[in-house]
C-alpha cells in the first residue's frame, strides 16, 4: 500500500510543482486517490461508492467529519502517527477540526505553487513577512506563513499576534511598519485589519505607509463580529490606509481542512472572485444529492483538492457560493457560511486571542 | 349543524402554501383537517378596545393562524395585526382574516423581515399603539419583543419549546411503534409539538429499532425525502453535516444519548430518535432541568408512574402517542396559553 501511495503522491507533487494539471490528468489522479482513500481511509470508506470511472461521481465527505472523527489514511508502516496535525480555530460552539498529514510535502508544494499564481516568484523582491494573527499551536495559517517566509523572508515570520485593539501594541506595530525599508507582505484576517485600522484612527496615530512593492493579503471573515463592509470598500480602505495600490491588495480563501488556497485580486469588483489552482477543483452542489446546481445558481461549495493526499481530497463544505463565468475564466464567489452553520475560520483565532486578553 | 374549520381552504390554498412553504400539500391538508372548531365553542364579541400585534414564527403550519382565530373570536379586538414569518403562514392567516373577522375589526398582515420592518413607520405605529403583543419564536425574537412591555402594553411570549415521548420497553408493540413513528414523521420534527426523542425505559432491544426503520421506510419515506429535497440549500447542508455526528442505526432511525445537546436542539428532518434510560427515576433530573421548555410529553394512558412524574413537574401537556402533533382545540401546550391571553 505504501508504494502505491508514494507513487501517487510523487506524481501529484510533480504536477503541482510544474503546474501542469490538465483536466484529464486531474481526473486520473482524483480517481487514483479515490481508490486509495476508499480502501485505506476508514472515515472516508463510509462514503465509498465502489469503483468509478468518472471523477465527478466521486462521493464527497461532509467537512464536519474532521471535527467528529480521525480523517485520514491509516498506514501501519508509518505508525505510530509521526506527521503533523493542523487544527481549525474552532467554532463559536467550541469544536475543532483536526487535519492530519504524514508529511507536508504536497501541502508545501501547493502553498508555494499556489502563491506563484499571484506573485511572480522569479521577479519578486524579498519581502518582510508580517502576520497579524496569533501564533497558535497547530495553526495551518501560521504554517503557510512560515512556508512563505522561507521563500520571501529568510528572517522568518514576524508575528503581531495579539492586541490589534491594544494601544501599546498598535503603536509599536505602526512604528515598526513605518521604519521598514523593504517591501512588506502583510497578512491578516479581515477582522485583524479592521481592528488595526480602527485603533490607529481612534488614537490618531501617524499614517502607515508601507514601502513600495508591499502586498496586503487578507483572509477569513468576521467570525462572530457583526461587521459588514463591502469587499470593494474594504480593499479601498486598506489601500488608502497602508499606501498600497489596490492591485496589490489580495485575498486568500482556504480552510484548515484543505491543503490548497484560492486567491482573489480583482480590486475593482463588488464581489470577490476567487481563482483556484489547477490541482484544486471546486463545484457548487446540492448537498443532499451531491449533484451540481444549475450554472449561476448558489450551491454548497465542494472541493476536490489533490494536495489533500493524507486526509481526504473530496470535501463537502458548509460554505455557500456561486460560479462567475466569463469567456476567459471561471471564478468562485463566496456567499459566506450557510445560515445555521457554526462560525469558523481564521478570524476566530484572532477573536479568541482578543477575548483571552 | 355542519362542522366548522379554522381554515376554510379553496381549491388552491394547499397548493399555494406548498409552493412557497416548507411543507408538502399533504402536510397542509393534514393540519387543516385536524383543526376543526368544536361544537359549542362560545365566542365573545364584546368590544375590549384591545389592539393586538401577533408575531408569527416558522413553527407548524397552523399555530399562528389558530392564535389569530382565537384573537378574532374571543378577545373583542379593535385591531389585529400579524407579522408572518413565512409566505405559507401569510396565506393561512389571510384565510382566517377573510373568513373570521367580525365587522369593524381592523386587520393587517406584514410579511417582510424584521430588519425591513424596523424602518417602516406604519409598523412602528402599530407596535406603538398595540395594547397586546403576542410573540411566537425563538430566544432572539422573544428578547427583542419583551422590551416593548409597558404599563399599557402586555407582551406574551410563546418562547421555544420542545416535546418528547416516554415508553417502557416492556410496553412496546407494533401499533404503539407505528404511533411513535407517526408523531416523528408528521411535520418532520418542525415546531414545538414535534417530538425530539422518545425515551425507552428499560432495555431497548435491537429488534424495535429495526421495526421502527421498517415502519419509517414503508409509511413515511417518500414524504420525508420529498420534504428534505425541498429544503433550502443551507438547511440541506445543515442536515448533511449533522448526519455525520448523529448515531444513525438504520435509515431514518437514530439511537442517541439524552444528555447530548443535539437531543433537544437539532432538527431531525423526519428521523426518529430513540434514547434509553434504565429507570424512570433517571429522567427526573432531565425533566427538572428543562421543565420550562417542555411543551408536550407523550406516554401511555395507563403508565401511572410516568404520568405522576410529569404531573409533579407541572409539564404543560401530557398526551398519547399518535396525538402529539394535534392537541384538541382547548388543550394547552404552552405555559402561556392563548385562551388565557384572549379571554381576559
Amino acid at each position: 500500500m505504501s508504494k502505491q501511495i508514494n507513487e501517487v503522491i510523487d506524481e501529484i507533487i510533480n504536477v503541482i510543482n510544474n503546474d501542469r494539471v490538465t483536466e484529464k490528468k486531474f481526473g486520473e489522479l482524483a480517481l487514483k486517490l479515490y481508490d486509495i482513500h476508499r480502501e485505506y481511509n476508514p472515515t472516508y470508506a463510509k462514503y465509498d461508492k465502489g469503483p468509478l470511472t468518472d471523477w465527478r461521481e466521486i462521493p464527497l465527505m461532509p467537512i464536519s467529519e474532521f471535527k467528529k472523527n480521525d480523517v485520514g489514511l491509516v498506514m501501519e508502516s508509518r505508525m505510530p502517527f509521526p506527521g503533523v496535525e493542523f487544527h481549525s480555530s474552532g467554532t463559536t460552539q467550541g469544536d475543532k477540526s483536526k487535519h492530519r498529514m504524514y508529511d507536508t510535502e504536497a501541502y508545501r508544494a501547493s502553498i508555494v505553487q499556489g502563491i506563484k499564481t499571484i506573485i511572480e516568484l522569479d521577479y519578486a523582491p524579498k519581502y518582510r513577512v508580517v502576520l497579524l494573527t496569533p501564533k497558535l499551536p497547530h495553526s495551518s495559517l501560521y504554517y503557510m506563513m512560515q512556508v512563505l517566509s522561507d521563500i520571501y523572508d529568510p528572517r522568518g515570520v514576524r508575528e503581531e499576534f495579539d492586541g490589534m485593539t491594544d494601544p501599546e501594541r498598535v503603536k509599536s506595530l505602526v512604528e515598526s511598519l513605518n521604519s521598514e525599508s523593504e517591501s512588506v507582505l502583510l497578512f491578516g484576517t479581515s477582522l485583524a485589519f479592521y481592528d488595526l485600522m480602527e485603533t490607529v484612527e481612534k488614537l490618531s496615530l501617524p499614517d502607515i505607509v508601507l514601502p513600495h512593492g508591499s502586498l496586503i493579503i487578507e483572509t477569513g471573515g468576521w467570525k462572530g463580529r457583526d461587521i459588514k463592509i463591502e469587499p470593494k470598500i474594504l480593499t479601498h480602505r486598506l489601500s488608502t490606509f497602508f499606501g498600497v495600490p489596490p492591485i496589490d491588495c489580495l485575498r486568500e480563501y482556504s480552510m484548515s481542512e484543505l491543503s490548497s488556497q484560492l486567491w482573489a485580486w480583482d480590486y475593482s469588483a463588488t464581489e470577490v472572485k476567487y481563482h483556484a489552482p489547477t490541482w484544486l477543483n471546486y463545484r457548487l452542489v446540492d448537498p443532499l444529492s451531491q449533484t451540481e446546481v444549475p450554472e449561476g445558481e448558489s450551491g454548497i461549495i465542494a472541493f476536490v483538492d489533490l494536495a489533500n493526499v493524507w486526509s481526504c481530497p473530496f470535501i463537502l463544505t458548509e460554505d455557500l457560493g456561486y460560479l462567475n463565468s466569463t469567456r476567459f475564466m471561471d471564478t468562485l464567489v463566496l456567499e459566506g457560511r450557510a445560515p445555521n452553520a457554526p462560525e469558523k475560520g481564521c478570524s476566530l483565532t484572532y477573536s479568541q486571542a482578543m477575548s483571552d486578553l | 349543524m355542519p362542522r366548522k374549520w379554522i381554515i376554510n381552504p379553496d381549491a388552491y390554498l394547499v397548493q399555494n402554501c406548498a409552493d412557497v412553504g416548507r411543507f408538502l400539500e399533504e402536510d397542509y391538508r393534514l393540519a387543516i383537517k385536524n383543526n376543526s372548531i368544536p361544537m359549542g365553542f362560545e365566542e365573545n364579541f364584546e368590544p375590549s378596545g384591545r389592539r393586538f400585534v401577533i408575531i408569527g414564527a416558522r413553527s407548524v403550519p397552523i399555530a399562528t393562524a389558530k392564535s389569530v382565530f382565537l384573537c378574532l373570536r374571543l378577545a373583542g379586538p379593535e385591531s389585529v395585526v400579524v407579522k408572518t414569518a413565512s409566505e405559507d403562514e401569510g396565506f393561512l392567516v389571510k384565510n382566517v382574516f377573510d373568513n373570521w373577522t367580525p365587522d369593524g375589526v381592523e386587520t393587517e398582515i406584514f410579511s417582510m423581515g424584521s430588519d425591513k420592518l424596523r424602518d417602516l413607520p406604519e409598523w412602528n405605529r402599530r407596535i406603538e399603539e398595540a395594547t397586546d403583543l403576542v410573540v411566537f419564536g425563538g430566544e432572539d425574537t422573544a428578547k427583542a419583543f419583551v422590551e416593548f412591555e409597558t404599563r399599557d402594553r402586555n407582551v406574551y411570549i410563546h418562547g421555544p419549546k420542545f416535546s418528547f415521548g416516554i415508553i417502557h420497553a416492556r410496553d412496546l408493540n407494533m401499533n404503539r411503534l407505528a404511533d411513535i413513528c407517526y408523531d416523528f414523521a408528521t411535520f418532520y420534527g418542525e415546531g414545538c409539538l414535534s417530538p425530539k426523542f422518545v425515551v425507552v425505559v428499560g432495555k431497548l432491544e435491537a429488534k424495535w429499532l429495526e421495526e421502527a426503520a421498517r415502519i419509517m421506510l414503508a409509511e413515511h419515506k417518500n414524504q420525508i425525502e420529498e420534504f428534505r429535497d425541498k429544503l433550502p440549500l443551507a438547511r440541506k447542508s445543515q442536515l448533511v453535516q449533522e448526519i455525520v455526528s448523529a448515531n444513525i442505526v438504520h435509515k431514518f432511525v437514530r439511537y442517541e444519548d439524552i444528555n447530548i445537546p443535539e437531543a433537544i436542539f437539532s432538527p431531525l428532518y423526519g428521523d426518529i430518535r430513540f434514547v434509553s434510560v434504565r429507570s424512570i427515576a433517571d429522567l427526573k433530573p432531565f425533566v427538572e432541568k428543562w421543565r420550562s421548555k417542555i411543551s408536550s410529553v407523550a406516554c401511555l394512558e395507563d403508565d401511572e408512574t410516568t404520568r405522576e412524574l410529569l404531573k409533579s413537574k407541572d409539564v404543560t401537556r401530557i398526551c398519547s402517542f399518535g396525538e402529539m402533533q394535534f392537541p384538541h382545540f382547548y388543550e394547552q401546550f404552552d405555559p402561556v396559553d392563548d385562551f388565557d391571553i384572549y379571554c381576559q
